[in-house]
């Protein structure tokens, strides 16, 4: 019977018990509907903005798109200000990215090394401005003071450096470069300079990768500074034109020449709301898959051990 | 001991953070004490001499005197700063715009436009009147609550004589537009901080949406039009019972729909039919009517009652929209496109995408001896009297006002600020003016709307009467050339909703209150009654007709409306009309 039992099941396999495989069978349903919770969502939006916006508006479930149409994204692309927008967007975030990026780590670093002069004073001023600021009347006077009210550099500057990032960059630093390396690296005849280009940012990579990610998203998502500190339309980021061509479609109908138009541009507004959400978050999704190995680790580190 | 001294630290800087957050009145303040000068400015910039002479322009000078006895050029060489909204134009230079230009040349006075997004509109002139960093002028909608809160900022142009030596053309056509004239521009401390634009808009906006009954269903079910409110019920359950959308499925009709949620589609409208109706006032504004210039109660009266009960009959009967209290406008709307309401209320059925020979206005009188009155009055005021707004701070007020009133200083002038260049969306032919419908069949043209043609501030830069716009009774357009008059087409949504507006503005209510600006202090006061009662009222009106209305849940209704304010807020409005505040 037992040499039966040998032949039917292979030996290295752990028999799992009845109340295992039912966990494992709850486990695997909870984790398959969390998934379908997630991505459904990007998925309706995805479809959405396929879609005839009457059956959007009907409130229909959609699992494909039906009444297929672009219409969202011939009106978004058709549009001269999406595209300085999206030129405005990129070149605020490859500069403002790589000028917070370099600040951060520059920063970061400085901060995980033990011989900074006045570390712990300084470390409890950037802290601070992390719960007090000044409000928004007062910065706006100061920038308005500086000179770079409606200026390109504002929009590279402001925003660029978190105190956040740079604490989960120090927090990584000092976990990841111990000061033995320094010391071995200084009795090579290694300078500071030498030391942080050649060893420590080869050793830093994945909280680059983190830091850039960070960086890059909030520069491509933001859109409030814009609307306060631009006046130029031609300088605007992308997220503030499709704002406005969105606000366009829902507007009060007060053109009385031309109601139809309007009205159906109304009824558009749903499609055109999911063409803009894809449109603009395209990019980063596109990018996300190339910084995630490091994304992963990075956060990992720089926050657990933080 | 570490701790506490950091607890105090942290305690000083939040107190230092909220006396930095009310540093901003300090911020007006100042800016109302160097406000002094512009004044003076402004009274000693009074004309004298005759730059005309000067500059020797005598082609300007004799259009100028045509219009307001000032050279046109007597303020050239001066420079504006100027902020407007970006209209429906994609264009955001200014001064590429023919209004403007023509303005600059007559005048020679320079505008530099800051043109912002819609939506950075807001932001940036709130900012920019907290900061005190003010332009010459605004040119957009500032907003009633910007200026009453930052009443300093603004200059006072009720300074004796310069309205008059200024802007003289805007004061000729200030009666034809406010029945109460320049008082409709009025604070109540007596100052003007802003100035008029837009038209009144007549046969078009004095009603609110109408109700209209879907005429194919009435043939299916073969009924007549219902004049009566039981009339009505039998209808309506006609509309229930039988499939009378024709789609094969006699159970997807809603006979009567409606959308809380979404403005102007409220339930709150069938009140009509019982003799309550509101002015233009939100829903809270069916529960006041002004009769005999009297401000009377309509919530405490036996017809609000009856509308109840009727109502919650329909209710009880699956007559009306089960989902109406809880819908979004968009939802309501998807129903109208799929046919499933046979009753509903719409701004005209072409702007619903419906064609308007299938709908019918629906009529009814719900009491007998109760005469029905349509909701809207007969005179609704559709200007902006916030949208020409001049700093405090501005050195070239005078400029400012001649370069407006320039703007209006013919009737060629104003359609052009209105509707842009001439031949394209609006021509001349033999004097008289025309809508015209070539520019359509113009491949210059092509991809573009009436809208993003003229775009908003064009339109809104003056203040036309209906005397100036009056190329429409919106019958006649030029068409290949020639001024034709129009049959009746019923796919225009324009041409269907006047056709409305005419035919049923009678019923609407002859009294209202006039135009103005109210004292916020005194609005707040309004503000905070409605605060509690229109939730109250709005549960009330929700729940009887989901539920019914007894004896003791009205009773207890008519306590709750002394309870929460009722009389009080009627007697503000008696006191609005009567021009005490």
């Amino acid at each position: 019977m037992q040499s039966m039992i040998r032949t039917q099941k292979p030996a290295n396999k752990i028999r799992q018990s009845w109340d295992n495989r039912l966990f494992d069978a709850l486990a695997n349903t909870f984790l398959i509907l969390l998934t379908i919770i997630t991505i459904y969502p990007l998925w309706f939006i995805l479809v959405a903005s396929f879609t005839d916006y009457k059956l959007i508006n009907a409130g229909t479930l959609l699992l494909y798109p039906r009444g297929f149409q672009t219409a969202g994204y011939e009106l978004v692309f058709e549009d001269w200000r999406v595209w300085t927008g999206y030129a405005n967007t990129l070149f605020y975030t490859i500069a403002g990215t790589f000028f917070g990026a370099m600040v951060t780590i520059l920063a970061g670093y400085a901060f995980s090394r033990k011989d900074l002069p006045g570390s712990g004073i300084l470390m409890k001023l950037f802290i601070f401005t992390m719960y007090f600021g000044g409000g928004l009347i007062p910065t706006y006077i100061m920038i308005n003071k500086l000179g770079l009210l409606d200026t390109r550099l504002l929009m590279i500057l402001q925003g660029s450096i978190s105190v956040h990032n740079i604490i989960v960059v120090r927090s990584f630093m000092k976990t990841n470069i111990p000061d033995e390396l320094l010391d071995a690296a200084t009795i090579d005849g290694c300078g500071n300079g030498t030391f942080f280009v050649s060893i420590v940012m080869p050793l830093s990579k994945a909280i680059l990768a983190v830091m850039v990610l960070y960086i890059a998203v909030s520069h491509w998502n933001s859109y409030f500074n814009a609307l306060i500190y631009l006046t130029d339309m031609h300088k605007y980021p992308l997220q503030v034109f499709l704002r406005e061509i969105l606000l366009k479609t829902v507007q009060n109908a007060d053109v009385v020449e031309n109601m139809e138009e309007v009205l159906e541009m109304q009824q558009m507004a749903a499609t055109i709301r999911y063409s803009m959400i894809v449109v603009s978050t395209a990019p980063i999704l596109c990018a996300y898959p190339f910084v995630q190995k490091y994304f992963v680790k990075g956060v990992m580190i720089g926050s657990v051990k933080g | 001991m570490r701790k506490q001294i950091l607890a105090a630290a942290l305690a000083v800087g939040m107190a230092v953070t909220a006396l930095a957050g009310c540093g901003n009145g300090n911020t007006a303040q100042t800016s109302e004490t160097t406000a002094a000068p512009a004044t003076e400015a402004a009274t000693t910039a009074a004309p004298t001499t005759s730059a005309a002479e000067e500059n020797g322009s005598e082609a300007q000078t004799e259009a100028a005197e045509e219009t307001d006895g000032l050279p046109a050029d007597y303020f050239a060489g001066t420079e504006l700063n100027i902020y407007a909204k970006l209209g429906n134009e994609v264009d955001t230079d200014y001064n590429k715009k023919l209004i403007f230009q023509m303005a600059e040349e007559a005048t020679g006075i320079h505008v530099n436009w800051t043109v912002l997004s819609a939506d950075a509109w807001s932001e940036q002139v709130n900012l920019l009147l907290a900061s005190g960093n003010l332009p010459d002028a605004f040119v957009s909608d500032v907003g009633e609550s910007a200026i009453r809160d930052n009443m300093e900022l603004f200059y006072d142009l009720s300074e004796e004589g310069l309205l008059e030596t200024y802007v003289p053309n805007l004061l000729e056509t200030i009666p034809d537009v406010y029945p109460n004239g320049l008082d409709a521009l009025r604070w109540p401390d007596g100052s003007i901080r802003s100035l008029p634009t837009g038209r009144p808009e007549t046969d078009y906006q004095e009603l609110k949406w109408l109700p209209m009954i879907n005429k194919r269903w009435l043939e299916r079910v073969n009924m007549d039009m219902p004049t009566t409110a039981d009339e009505l019920y039998e209808v309506l359950c006609a509309f229930r019972d039988q499939d009378a959308n024709g789609n094969g499925d006699p159970n997807d009709e809603i006979p009567f729909g409606f959308a809380e949620q979404k403005g102007n589609v409220d339930i709150e409208q069938s009140m009509n039919y019982f003799g309550i109706a509101n002015t233009r006032d939100g829903i809270i504004g069916h529960y006041k009517m002004i009769k005999d210039g009297v401000v009377t109660p309509t919530a405490n009266t036996p017809e609000m009652r009856a509308w109840l009960e009727y109502m919650h009959k329909l209710m009880a009967e699956g007559l009306l929209d089960p989902e109406g209290f809880s819908q979004t406008g968009d939802e309501w709307t998807a129903k109208v496109s799929q046919d499933l309401y046979g009753v509903t209320y719409m701004f005209s059925p072409v702007h619903q995408g419906l064609n308007f020979d299938d709908w019918e206005f629906l009529w009814v009188q719900g009491l007998e001896g109760v005469e029905p009155v349509l909701d809207g009055i007969k005179y609704y005021d559709t200007t902006h009297k916030t949208e020409f707004a001049i700093s405090a701070k501005s050195e070239n007020v005078p400029a400012l006002l001649h370069w407006y009133n320039w703007l209006a200083s013919s009737r060629e002038l104003k359609m052009i600020g209105f509707l842009g260049d001439p031949g394209v969306l609006w021509d001349e032919y033999e004097g008289e003016i025309y809508l015209n419908d070539d520019w359509k069949k113009d491949p210059k043209y092509e991809g573009e709307t009436a809208s993003t043609l003229t775009g908003s501030l064009g339109k809104n830069c003056v203040l036309l009467s209906v005397k100036d716009y009056a190329y429409d009774d919106r019958n006649t357009h030029i068409v290949d050339g020639v001024p034709t008059v129009l049959e009746f087409d019923p796919t225009d949504s324009t041409q269907g909703r006047v056709k409305l507006v005419k035919e049923y503005l009678p019923l609407a209510q002859d009294e209202y209150i006039l135009p103005k600006f109210e004292d916020p202090d005194v609005v707040g006061q309004r503000k905070f009654i409605e605060t509690d009662l229109t939730p109250m009222i709005s549960n009330f009106v929700a729940t009887s007709i989901m539920e019914g209305v007894t004896d003791e849940s009205w009773d207890t209704f008519l306590k709750n409306l002394e309870t929460y304010g009722y009389y009080d807020w009627i007697e503000w409005y008696q006191n609005s009309y009567d021009g005490n505040f």
